[in-house]
């Protein structure tokens, strides 16, 4: 059975594969991670989006393999706003606490 | 009352129209722009009903006072883990669904008459001007959406009823 930072990684190199003006992606870690209905909680910076001046975040069901996930996405232009606390974050994320995938640009 | 109730309550008002939507786009003698308004309104509810089941996000304010997100709703729901391990080994076809539903959301969104108006001044609920004339949604075809009677829309559509039945499921 795979772990939940497995099924992590397999969600996120999925969202890379989709949608290639992703650029990065925030793993958002709780005090709770590990527990079975936490969801996986992504913040994803994609080229090909449209601004919305706020973090628009939607959660989903989980199903047999997979825990519920929260996914959102923002430019890069909101993006340095979140970094510059002009754009909050939902309760309980922090980029201090989030894992960083960056796209691989040789792949 | 809860962040809970009020998504399901949001869920339970967008089946509603949803299945109204349905019962006018079957219906011949129904002018397009109602079967539209209730698609626009139901997919809008839809989205705001997913945004309420996570504690941590929004005001219940900010998300009953506008009329976007369902286009960043359907992006998402495209990427969440179900729809991922679907098209598992079959990403090209993956690619290419999420391309065509996302200009598909677009289209539905801007049915809202507050949406984009300079630009996109056409919506399901209230008269226009455009070259002069006052146009009126009932009298108006919206060929930007015939996309709903060919097989690409009906995949949309089916991904929206999908969205209901996912949220239903987990409730």
């Amino acid at each position: 059975m795979k772990t939940k930072d497995q099924l992590a990684k397999e969600l996120i190199e999925a969202h890379f594969e989709l949608e290639e003006g992703i650029s990065i992606v925030y793993r958002m870690l709780s005090a709770h991670e590990d527990a079975p209905d936490e969801p996986i909680k992504l913040l994803e910076v994609n080229d090909n989006t449209v601004p919305t001046a706020r973090v628009e975040a939607f959660l989903f069901s989980g199903n047999a393999e997979f825990p519920a996930t929260v996914i959102a996405e923002v430019t890069p232009a909101e993006f340095e706003q979140i970094k510059s606390g002009l754009i909050p974050l939902p309760t309980g994320w922090s980029l201090e606490n989030a894992q960083v995938f960056k796209r691989d640009r040789a792949a | 009352m809860t962040r809970d109730e009020y998504s399901q309550a949001f869920y339970e008002q967008a089946r509603s129209d949803w299945d109204i939507y349905k019962l006018l786009a079957g219906d011949r003698n129904v002018r397009a722009c109602h079967a539209l308004h209730y698609l626009q309104m139901s997919c809008e509810k839809l989205a705001k009903a997913y945004r309420l089941r996570e504690p941590n996000l929004s005001t219940l304010e900010e998300l009953t006072s506008g009329h976007t997100g369902f286009v960043s709703f359907v992006k998402a729901f495209l990427r969440s883990s179900g729809v991922v391990a679907d098209y598992k080994g079959k990403t090209a076809a993956h690619q290419s669904v999420c391309k065509g539903m996302e200009k598909f959301a677009r289209e539905v969104e801007r049915l809202a008459p507050s949406v984009d108006s300079e630009t996109y001044p056409e919506n399901s609920e209230y008269p226009w001007e455009k070259g002069g004339r006052v146009i009126v949604p009932c009298e108006y075809d919206y060929s930007s959406l015939n996309f709903l009677e060919q097989t690409a829309g009906r995949t949309f559509l089916k991904l929206i009823q999908r969205a209901f039945d996912d949220y239903s499921s987990a409730a």
